[in-house]
This record gives structure tokens, C-alpha cells and sequence, in this order.
């Protein structure tokens, strides 16, 4: 039977050195099929016990395309690598390990790890490179790694691309191979299954470019094979799998650090008990507020707060003493807090649910693979429900206020765990609208006749923009955020004549930002003046320049957002706004609006920026570049006065 | 013992000291808080290294101590890094200290400790930089660094940089040796301001101001204040003098090359060469030995591997020359900066960042990049160019110098005017406006020297890369559509293009009308600080010549204010001549020279710099925005 086993092994092994036939060498770059620059002809990975083997045939096409037969070893494990680089005259140079350059990539005090570079000698713009190498693997996965992750689409076109899952002879701690694919067209691979090995084969796809607003996981070419170790323990049925992880994996990581804070964390929590209100939304919100005063997060701490921390790094070593010095200490990590806020509604009795979030920037979410890596199981969110829907909270990530969290959770699949019953259900996370995440910038500007100009800036936001006012503030004292803002407005042209940061110095505020300031504009011998009329705004989305022919990815951006810039001028008598300035567009991505009026003296500018959504289908791209261009031109367009009595 | 496990044995001792060490105490006393340096985020009071040179190396001992005076630079602060070598540079010991506002002290654990390699295919290198860093650094508190640190070089010499983001109030520089001497040169302080107190051994700088984040910056160390420090060993000592660098440089170049040969009198040879070179070799930086960042490859190696840096492709390439029968010498320049050096700076390897190849000629050979030195013609070729035409220099030798190695000696020489292939590229766009504004018709492109780095992306990778270049540097709409492109590239490296666009949204709302879209005319210019908060001169950078024709009918009546706009002055030149009619067609040229203003002279600089920004803003109004008649 062993030997059984090993011959289809060997049977499934990758082909190693062919000869290299006429079709090899027809390969080239068809700019009207998507080919440039090098094809990946062959490459093919099988798994085995103790080893991973890989084999890759590439042909060279163009300078560019010289980096497809590069080889890169962040791990420093690779071994026995050999190859050749051969010409179309059949001359060939051959490479091995040798070749590789070793160099250190880190060092610290107790891990060091060397990264391992091969660049092929003799590499032209017209050849086949051949590499093989071996990776060390422990049960079929490499060795102190609990996941496999390799896409099949690369930079280049790959024509063929082959996985070979041989079966594990160690039955212990057996782990699953799962295969996964975003689309699952079936003429894309071919499934070869035997008694020992089942072989996964990919055929024909094309080079993946960046994408504006991609997500290299969520493409029609983002196939790729994911292995993982799995709970051996826990049901693998997808009625039980999840409600087993959050009866014995989640319960345990909440709560398997003693908890013994002693009596000051009672009376504190008896104190809050006595005012906790009835709604449990309100509730939730105050103790979360109440929380956030009594627990400074290390990672965003005032300044006085940030003198207070004394930490030393060998509280980490005992794991039993941590969350009572948390409590005595007032502060923590990320991960201590969490669990410290477990205990604290654990011991509130608040009806809330647990909430382990996927995000946009992994691999999507499949509750059949029975896979928790999408998950941080130390890091929940909280759930309030109000008529089925869920208020979420996201106690740990300071900058965000009640009833907000990180955008790039928003929208997408969410494990749900009751800590009463420790029971599970799949939610999706309502995703919040343009409105929540709001920006306004309201301007006042005095012109003179001789072209001096006085202004006056104040600027707020909520949900992301109140967080990232929180980030950018809260950290610094207050005369480092007035003379960084003094800073970024101060030039040749302006004199800030004063600047002011309010409601930066706790975590429950509104954010301010005002700046005053004077500047001139040169208006000798011209008769029409052309002003910026929001000076500093920030670009909401960035404006790039290149997009791929073919879209493969759907669109993400950063989050729904409405940005509303006002400007009240007060200009001379005489002076008329000049010309042609309203205008106002929308599509299913956004709307955007610029309005001007004058009354008197009074010159009104406004400008409405909203982005609906931060996701879209692919097929949306058309209408994308549309409202960017929209956009680009909103917040270039300056507007012209006629001065008194000028001609153009 | 491996580098990094040596750094973890040498750290050791108790987690917490009682107070900092007296030299950081001293250094702290010395100087007045009150008056610390206005918006610095952090000062240094005291920057002393101490070096000592024995048995050919270097022994570097350095003092850090710094007050952090903003919360906003504390992580930075709290940051000491040394720069190295895998195998060149051991770190023989490393302390720190911080001392917080409350009084308590914390000595440097070992696990703030570790070690990054920064080596990419592109370059492959040994270096590595340590860095040591304290956790919850705050305003108020002060952090003080000790390292020990020994290193091997190729050179006698060492340089030493004066400034850095942040101010210094006292920079000290001890120098030993075994043989006794050693040759001081501080240069730059002089006008910055900057006096040296020098005694045996010792050279003292206070208060050095910090480098500001200034826009037109200059954009080389070489301008800004620095010592250089040799410990000769005869006047044979490479860093002793030009010559003597020069002398050395050949021997080493040629054993690399290993080859010799005859001058040139015959453009075959070199040309087969030069060819062969720009198809089958691929530029790789490869810094893996002590040395290799002036020591080649031996050329046939270089050829084996078929990549290489620019010492080991202008190896190569006498390598190759050599078995013609021709020889070859290398050219030692500094590139990629606007800073020209001569051979009247102080004589140092460190000025130089690049080597190309002088090939002696016999008599002319009609190239436009041969140089005379003396009696003596040679022609220069830069191997790791693969695309300007062989003979010729790209557009960033211009006015540079370079020093020829010679076993005779340095042979200064500077690149002739009409050895450049002067970049330019123009842009040509004829078609029709439709009702909503859209653009569509044919777009032509002519660039000549690589300007935009369109022909280096054409062969190198693809016309789809090439575009995708081009959309990039004009900073193109995703609107914008560019179909059907030709591409041609002639004898002289001019490569021109042919394409079809569709430009929805052409012209956009602005002034009150309608503009041509920035791609086109230019964004507005950076703004500068005022001249008694500017602390750094005024570098302002070429703008290769830009000029664009453009036939547009469906105008439906918009016209521009002005028919014409020009102008010229120090910094450049501008012109824009519009014609109305049922097509409108516009010619507009746009060009900036370099120009370089002192601190001397920062009042007339920002003054240029302003005039030219208010000519181009009205230009921007006056000209570019279409209003209905």
C-alpha cells in the first residue's frame, strides 16, 4: 500500500526538466490577446508531507518581462533550487543555488530571517527560464505556517498552473486542503482526483494589471488556492462548525486570562451600573464613553495621557497578571482593552451580541471552508438591536464615536456570537450612508480693493472625517496642532493671523478646525480676478491616470461621504462675479454641485460632493471615471470677478 | 559570531538606570531649554563621534543625546539607527537611556533593538540599517545614545554629514590614528554661516540649524555642510587627490576588465559593442562585498550573468572592447542630482555615484560626445543607457564633469554642449469639440531624448506601457480613451506617435468659462514660504521644452480674451498665439531653464520665482479660458 502511495506520488510529482518544444518558442507578445512582456508556460506546486515542490518554465518576451523569471525566498527556506536560462539558439546557462544572493532581511532579538534572491544569469529579451525549488513542509503545509496562499493569475499570462494535493500519510492532526475560487467557471480548471493525490489545474489566464479602486481578491482572474489547518476538534458540518468555534474557540479567548480586578473596578462598576439608562443604545453608548475616560489605548493616548504610560515589556510574559494591571493601570493594547470591555459588559449585563467582522482588504468570507482566519476572535465589535437592525460599536478603535466603526468592515459578512449562549449566526454589517460621513468647510472672505483678502476657515466632520480629526489631534498638544496648521497655510502669499484646534482634547467631541488668515493678490493692470474659492480642500478620491482596458475588479472606495465647501465673500462694490460658474451633475455613483450667486456685495460659492456608496459593481467603471472627472473639475474651478470698472 | 547575535550579547545589563550617563547629564546642562530652537521637534545637544582609524579600519564611536521639545517628533526622537554592512560593520556596543519628564530612567532593552537588509532584484546589497528605539518617548523627556561600531572600508577617508532635519547645538568630531595624522577638510560652513573651533584632534560646531522641508530645495548633501576626514597613507593614498584616485581607479578597473588594447580608430568595434551591450544586458545595482561599490566584476563574469551596475557594465564593456583590440577607461561622474562637481572641490571618492567608459581615440571619429584633454580625444558612452544613440549623451549630462582615470592621473572634462540629445517633445491634437464639450480627433506626440521617458518604456516593455507613461506624466483624465496608437522611433532616438482620442469633458468650467484641460497647459506653480521664513536657497529645476498645436473646430463662438501671450525673462519662456476662426488653432510653447539662488540672493529668487507664477496664473486667465462672444 506505502508503495502504492509513493508511486502515484511520484505519478503526481511536478514534470521537471522537459525538453522544450516548438510551441515553447511560438509563444510572444500578442498585444490584441492581453500578452506582454513573459509568459508563465508551466507551473506546477505539489504538496507532499515533508516538502512542497514547485517547477516554473517562463518565457521571456521583453526587457520588462525579465522580473516573471526572478526568484524571491522571503523565508530563506527554499532549497535545491536549479534552472536554466535557454536561448532560441538552444545555447542554455544553468543556475543553482550558487546563484542565489543571501542577504539579511531582519534581525531582532529573538527571531532572524535572511531573504534569498536569484536574478538568472543570462536572462536576454528573448528566452525560457526553468526554475525548480523545494520548500520544507510539515503535514503539507510549509513549516510553521498554518495557511497556504498562492493566486493563479500573476503579472503575466499564465497558460497553465497546477496544484497537486498529495494525501498525508500522518493522519494526526490531519489538515483540510481547501480550494477556493471568487468565480467559479468550470472551463477555467480541471479537477484530476486518484486515490493518493487530487490535482487542480488552471488554464489560460490572463496578466493581472492594478486596477484604480481594485481588491486583488475580488476579480474575475482572483482564483487561487488557499490551504489552511484546521480545528480537528470541531464539527466540520456547516450547521455545527461555527456554533462549535464560538462554544469552545471564541468563549476561551475572551475569557481564559483571569480576571481579578479588585475592588475599585467593583465600586466603578457598581457606579456605572446605578446610572445606566434604560435604552439599551444609550446604555451602551455611555459605557463605551465611560470606558474610553477611565482606559487610555496606548496607540492613541493625549499627551498626558502618553506621560503616564510606563510599560515594560515583561508584563507581556504573565499572561495571568495582565488584565488586573490593565485595570490598575488605566491603560492598554488593543487586545487587553478588548477583553477588559468583555468583562465589563459581561459584568453590566448590557443585551449585547458580539460582532467578529470581515474586511474588505482579505479574501472574501466563506462560511463553507470553515475557515476563522478572516476573523480576529480577540478584537469583537458589539451589537445593539433596535427593530432588527443592528447599532454597532467598536469599543477599542478610539477615534470612532458610538454607533461607528472602520468602513472597511461595512457591507460585508459578520459572525455574530451571543456571549449569553455562545451560540453563532451569520449577519451582514449594515453599511452607513454619504450623510454619516460628512465634512463641512465654511469660509468668509473679505476682499479689499487693492487685492489684500482676509479670510476665515472652520472645518468639521463626523463619522471618518471626526476619526481622522481624532488621529491627527488628539495625540498632540494643543500648540503643536495650531502651528501644524499654521504650517501647512503659511506662504509667500498668506499670514495666518490665527489658528485654533477645539474639541481635540477628549474622545466624545466635535472636532474643529479654524484657521484666519490674510493674504494679497496681485491685481495691478488686470481687470478680472481669478480666486480659488476653497483654498486646502482635500481631494476626496484620488485621480489616477491609468486604467486597464478590461475592468476585472469591482470598485472600492474609501467610504460614503458628503463633503459640503461654502464661501461667503465680501467684495467691493463694483465688483461682479463674471460668467458662467453653476453647474451640477449625478449618477448612480454621486452628485456634485457648484452654485454661485451674488447679491450686492455678497458673493456666495458652495460646492456639494457626495459619493453614494464605497462600493460598486465593475460595471460601474464607465460611470466612475465620469464622476471623477466631475469631481476634478469641482474642486479646480476657480472664480473670476470683474473689478470696478475693468475691462478683460 | 554573526552581526546580529553579537548586537543582542552586547546589550545587556539592568532594564533601569538611576539617571543618564554624565556625559548626557553634562551635554543637557549645557544648554538653555528656554531658548531651544523655535519649531523644532526635537534637538540635539550633543552629537559627538569619535573616530579612530587602525590596522586599515575604522573604529566609530558615537554620542547622541536629544530633548524632544514636540510630541508630534517624539517617535522620531526616539530613534537612533546605524548604518552598515552584513559583513563589513559589527556593532561592538550599543546603550541607551530615556529619561522622561517624571525623572525616571530606562536603559535600551534588547528587544528595541533589530536589523533590516534592503535588498530588492534591483538591488542586491549587503547594507543594513539598526535601529534602537525607545517605546512612549514624550515631549519633555530626553533620550540619550552610545554605540561602538567598526567597520572596514576601501578608503582612508570618511565623510561626515553637519546637518539633519533637526536642529544641533553641539557637533564634536574626534579624530586618532595609529600613523598620527590625518587631513580635516570642513567645506560648505562658510556660507552657512557655521564656525569651526579646531584644535589637535577635535573640531567643535555649535548651533547648526535643522534642513527644513522647503519646496525648490536643493537637492544634493554635497551642498550642504560637511568634514571630510582621511587618515593618508602617502601621497599614493587614493583619497589623497584626484590623481591619486584616478591612478588607483585604473588599476582597478582594468584588472576587472582584464584587458588592454590600442586607440580607437574605427566606429565598427564600438559600435558592435555598444550594441551588444544595450541588447543583452540588463542593469542590476549589485553591492554584495565589501568594495563592490567601486570594485567591477571581472567583465567576462558580468557577461556570464548578463547584468550588472554601471561599474560592472562599463567593465564589461572594456572587457569586450579589449578583445577587439581596443582599449577603454572609466569616467568617474556624479549624476541624478543638479549638483556639478569639478575638480575644484575637495578631493574625495564620495563625490562620485557613477562610472562610464572614455574610450581613447586615435584621431575623430565625427561622435558628438568626444571630449579633448590635452593632446589626447576620447570618446564617452555610458553603458547602462541603452537607448540614447551610441556617440551621443542623454539630456541629463548636460554641463556636467567628468573625471577620466588615467595612470597618469584624473583627466577633468566636461560634457560638450552638443554631446546631449537635447530632450524636447511636442504635442500636436487636431479634431472637434461636440456639444457637451468632448474632444475627438488625432493626437500626435514627437519626443526626442527621452523626455517624458516614453521611448524608454517603449522598448523596454510595451506601446500599452508606453501610453500608460504618458497618461501618467500628463496626469491624463481616466476619461480620456487613446486608441489606435502608432509608434515610430527614427535613426536620431525621436520617437513619434499617432493616436486617436476621445477627451470627454475637454474643456472644463473655470474663470467664468471654460478652460483647456491641465494636461495641456500646466498646473499652477508651488507656492513658496516667505523670504524671512525660508531658510534653505532656491533650486529651480529645468522644465524641458513642452509646446502644443492644437485644431479645434466646434468652438460654437468661444474665444479666448488674448490672441497672444508671451514672454521671457530669467526663468524661462512662454508663448501661446491663438487664432479664431471656425477652427481655432493655438500654438503654445513653454520652457524653463535652471537657476540657482543663494542665500545671498533669496530676495531676487523668490521675487522670479513670484513674477513667473503671477505671469503664468494671468496667462492661466487671460489666455487658456474660452468665453462666448
Amino acid at each position: 500500500m506505502y508503495l502504492t502511495l509513493m508511486l502515484m506520488a511520484l505519478l503526481a510529482a511536478p514534470p521537471g526538466e522537459k525538453p522544450l518544444s516548438a510551441s515553447d518558442w511560438a509563444v510572444v507578445q500578442k498585444p490584441e490577446a492581453d500578452i506582454y512582456d513573459a509568459v508563465v508556460l508551466i507551473d506546477t506546486t505539489s504538496f507532499f508531507d515533508t516538502a512542497i515542490e514547485r517547477f516554473r518554465r517562463v518565457r521571456i518576451l521583453s526587457e520588462s518581462g525579465k522580473v516573471a523569471a526572478e526568484f524571491r525566498d522571503e523565508t530563506g527556506t527554499a532549497k535545491s533550487l536549479q534552472g536554466r536560462v535557454v536561448l532560441p539558439d538552444g545555447s542554455e546557462t544553468r543556475f543553482s543555488q550558487e546563484d542565489l544572493v543571501e542577504t539579511l532581511s531582519f534581525s531582532s532579538r529573538r527571531h532572524k530571517g535572511s531573504s534569498r534572491l536569484l536574478v538568472p544569469p543570462g536572462l536576454t529579451t528573448d528566452c525560457i527560464v526553468e526554475l525548480s525549488w523545494t520548500i520544507p513542509a510539515q503535514r503539507g503545509l510549509p513549516l510553521k505556517a498554518s495557511t497556504y496562499f498562492e493566486a493563479i493569475a500573476e503579472p503575466w499570462y499564465v497558460a497553465t498552473k497546477s496544484f497537486t494535493f498529495n494525501k498525508i500519510r500522518s493522519q494526526a492532526n490531519e489538515f483540510l486542503v481547501r480550494q477556493l475560487w471568487t468565480t467559479a467557471e468550470p472551463e477555467r480548471f480541471s479537477v484530476d482526483k486518484g486515490s493518493a493525490y487530487t490535482r487542480v489545474t488552471y488554464r489560460n489566464f490572463q496578466a493581472v494589471a492594478e486596477q484604480p479602486f481594485g481588491n486583488e481578491f475580488r476579480h474575475e482572474q482572483g482564483h487561487y488556492v488557499y490551504a489552511f489547518r484546521y480545528y480537528s476538534d470541531l464539527n466540520p458540518s456547516p450547521d455545527k462548525f461555527w456554533g462549535e468555534l464560538a462554544q469552545k474557540v471564541i468563549r476561551n479567548n475572551l475569557t481564559w486570562l483571569k480576571f481579578a480586578p479588585g475592588s475599585e473596578w467593583d465600586a466603578w462598576v457598581q457606579e456605572l451600573k446605578a446610572a445606566l439608562p434604560a435604552d439599551p443604545v444609550a446604555a451602551m453608548t455611555m459605557v463605551q464613553s465611560q470606558f474610553r475616560r477611565k482606559f487610555t489605548l496606548i496607540s492613541l493616548a493625549s499627551p498626558e495621557q502618553a506621560a503616564r504610560i510606563m510599560r515594560t515589556t515583561k508584563e507581556n510574559d504573565i499572561p495571568e497578571r495582565i488584565l488586573g494591571n490593565v485595570v490598575r493601570r488605566g491603560y492598554g493594547d488593543y487586545y487587553e482593552l478588548s477583553m477588559v470591555f468583555f468583562h465589563l459588559v459581561e459584568e453590566l449585563k448590557l443585551p449585547a451580541v458580539l460582532i467578529f467582522p470581515t474586511s474588505i482588504d482579505q479574501m472574501p468570507f466563506n462560511p463553507k471552508s470553515f475557515d476563522d482566519n478572516s476573523f480576529n476572535l480577540y478584537l469583537p465589535f458589539y451589537a445593539i438591536y433596535v427593530n432588527d437592525r443592528p447599532v454597532v460599536f467598536a469599543p477599542v478603535y478610539y477615534e470612532y464615536r458610538a454607533g461607528y466603526y472602520p468602513s472597511r468592515h461595512m457591507a460585508l459578512p459578520a459572525l455574530q456570537v451571543d456571549p449569553r449562549s455562545w451560540t453563532s449566526q451569520f449577519i451582514v454589517l449594515p453599511p452607513l450612508s454619504a450623510e454619516s460621513n460628512r465634512l463641512v468647510t465654511q469660509y468668509r472672505t473679505t476682499l479689499q480693493e487693492n487685492g489684500e483678502m482676509e479670510m476665515s476657515y472652520k472645518r468639521q466632520g463626523t463619522g471618518e472625517y471626526l476619526s481622522y480629526f481624532t488621529r491627527k489631534h488628539f495625540p498632540l498638544p494643543a500648540a503643536e496642532r495650531t502651528q501644524n496648521l499654521i504650517h501647512a497655510w503659511s506662504t509667500q502669499h498668506t499670514t495666518v493671523t490665527a489658528a485654533a484646534v477645539e474639541g481635540a482634547d477628549d474622545l466624545e467631541s466635535v472636532v474643529t478646525e479654524t484657521i484666519t488668515a490674510k493674504s494679497r493678490n496681485n491685481i495691478s493692470n488686470i481687470s478680472r480676478l481669478a480666486i480659488d474659492p476653497f483654498p486646502h480642500s482635500m481631494l476626496p478620491i484620488d485621480l489616477p491616470s491609468v486604467w486597464p482596458e478590461r475592468r476585472e475588479q469591482d470598485l472600492f472606495l474609501s467610504f460614503a461621504q458628503q463633503t459640503i465647501d461654502l464661501n461667503t465673500f465680501t467684495v467691493p462694490e463694483g465688483w461682479r462675479l463674471f460668467g458662467e460658474n453653476d453647474w451640477e451633475h449625478s449618477n448612480q455613483i454621486g452628485s456634485i454641485k457648484f452654485k454661485c450667486t451674488q447679491e450686492g456685495t455678497k458673493v456666495t460659492v458652495r460646492r456639494d460632493f457626495v459619493l453614494n456608496r464605497s462600493f460598486y459593481p465593475r460595471e460601474l467603471e464607465g460611470q466612475l471615471k465620469e464622476f471623477l472627472a466631475w469631481m476634478d473639475e469641482a474642486f479646480n474651478q476657480t472664480i473670476a470677478l470683474d473689478l470696478k470698472g475693468g475691462t478683460p | 559570531m554573526k552581526f546580529s547575535t553579537l548586537i543582542m550579547f552586547l546589550l545587556c545589563g539592568s532594564l533601569f538606570a538611576s539617571e543618564l550617563p554624565d556625559w548626557a547629564s553634562q551635554a543637557v546642562s549645557q544648554v538653555d531649554v528656554a531658548n531651544a530652537p523655535k519649531e523644532a521637534g526635537f534637538w540635539t545637544v550633543l552629537d559627538r563621534t569619535r573616530i579612530e582609524y587602525r590596522g586599515g579600519k575604522f573604529r566609530r564611536k558615537r554620542q547622541v543625546v536629544r530633548l524632544i521639545l514636540q510630541q508630534g517628533s517624539a517617535e522620531e526622537a526616539a530613534v537612533y539607527t546605524i548604518d552598515g554592512e552584513e559583513k563589513n560593520t559589527r556593532i561592538e556596543a550599543l546603550n541607551g537611556w530615556h529619561r522622561r519628564a517624571d525623572g525616571s530612567v530606562k536603559k535600551l532593552f534588547k528587544k528595541n533593538v533589530m536589523t533590516l537588509g534592503f535588498s530588492t532584484s534591483r538591488y542586491l546589497t549587503r547594507e543594513t540599517t539598526t535601529y534602537a528605539f525607545f517605546e512612549q518617548a514624550n515631549r519633555g523627556d530626553i533620550v540619550a545614545f552610545e554605540s561602538d561600531e567598526s567597520e572596514s572600508n576601501l578608503f582612508t577617508a570618511t565623510t561626515i554629514m553637519l546637518m539633519s532635519n533637526q536642529p544641533t547645538a553641539m557637533k564634536i568630531i574626534e579624530w586618532q590614528s595609529d600613523s598620527g595624522s590625518a587631513r580635516v577638510q570642513p567645506v560648505n560652513l562658510e556660507s552657512w554661516g557655521l564656525s569651526v573651533q579646531q584644535s589637535e584632534g577635535r573640531l567643535e560646531i555649535r548651533n547648526i540649524p535643522q534642513i527644513r522641508d522647503e519646496s525648490l530645495a536643493p537637492d544634493d548633501s554635497l551642498f550642504f555642510p560637511y568634514v571630510n576626514l582621511a587618515f593618508l597613507a602617502g601621497d599614493s593614498d587614493p583619497s589623497a587627490s584626484w590623481d591619486s584616485l584616478a591612478r588607483w581607479y585604473t588599476g582597478v578597473f582594468q584588472s576587472a576588465a582584464s584587458s588592454s588594447g590600442n586607440l580607437a580608430n574605427d566606429k565598427a568595434p564600438l559600435e558592435n559593442v555598444a550594441q551588444t551591450i544595450a541588447k543583452s544586458m540588463t542593469y542590476r545595482q549589485v553591492y554584495l562585498e565589501p568594495g563592490r561599490g567601486w570594485k567591477p566584476l571581472a567583465g567576462a563574469e558580468v557577461e556570464r550573468r548578463a547584468y550588472g551596475d554601471c561599474k560592472d557594465l562599463s567593465a564589461c564593456t572594456a572587457y569586450k572592447l579589449g578583445k577587439s583590440g581596443v582599449m577603454a577607461q572609466p569616467a568617474l561622474a556624479r549624476i541624478a542630482t543638479n549638483f556639478l562637481i569639478d575638480a575644484t572641490l575637495p578631493a574625495s571618492p564620495y563625490v562620485f555615484n557613477h562610472v562610464i567608459v572614455a574610450i581613447p581615440l586615435a584621431q575623430s571619429l565625427g561622435y558628438a560626445a568626444e571630449v579633448v584633454h590635452g593632446e589626447r580625444r576620447f570618446l564617452l558612452y555610458d553603458p547602462t543607457d541603452r537607448y540614447t544613440p551610441f556617440g551621443q549623451l542623454s539630456h541629463q549630462w548636460k554641463g556636467r564633469n567628468l573625471m577620466i582615470c588615467d595612470s597618469n592621473g584624473a583627466l577633468w572634462v566636461t560634457v560638450p554642449a552638443g554631446a546631449v540629445n537635447q530632450a524636447s517633445i511636442q504635442f500636436g491634437l487636431v479634431g472637434a469639440l461636440d456639444a457637451n464639450n468632448s474632444f475627438k480627433g488625432k493626437w500626435t506626440v514627437s519626443e526626442r531624448g527621452d523626455a517624458m521617458g516614453l521611448l524608454t518604456v517603449l522598448n523596454e516593455a510595451s506601446e500599452r506601457d508606453m501610453i500608460n507613461q504618458l497618461r501618467e506624466m500628463l496626469s491624463l483624465p481616466g476619461l480620456v480613451t487613446l486608441t489606435n496608437c502608432k509608434s515610430q522611433v527614427d535613426a536620431t532616438g525621436t520617437l513619434s506617435l499617432e493616436m486617436d482620442v476621445i477627451w470627454p469633458g475637454f474643456l472644463q468650467r473655470n474663470a467664468g468659462g471654460l478652460r483647456l484641460p491641465t494636461a495641456i497647459i500646466g498646473q499652477s506653480l508651488v507656492t513658496l514660504e516667505r523670504l524671512e521664513e525660508r531658510q534653505l536657497p532656491l533650486w529651480i529645476d529645468e522644465l524641458t521644452s513642452r509646446s502644443w498645436h492644437l485644431e479645434l473646430s466646434g468652438m460654437n463662438g468661444l474665444a479666448a480674451l488674448k490672441d497672444s501671450w508671451s514672454w521671457k525673462e530669467t526663468l524661462g519662456e512662454f508663448s501661446w498665439k491663438a487664432t479664431n476662426g471656425e477652427t481655432f488653432v493655438v500654438d503654445y510653447q513653454r520652457q524653463r531653464s535652471p537657476a540657482r539662488y543663494a542665500l545671498a540672493d533669496l530676495k531676487d529668487g523668490l521675487k522670479a520665482w513670484e513674477d513667473y507664477g503671477t505671469n503664468f496664473e494671468r496667462f492661466l486667465v487671460n489666455a487658456t479660458v474660452f468665453y462666448r462672444n
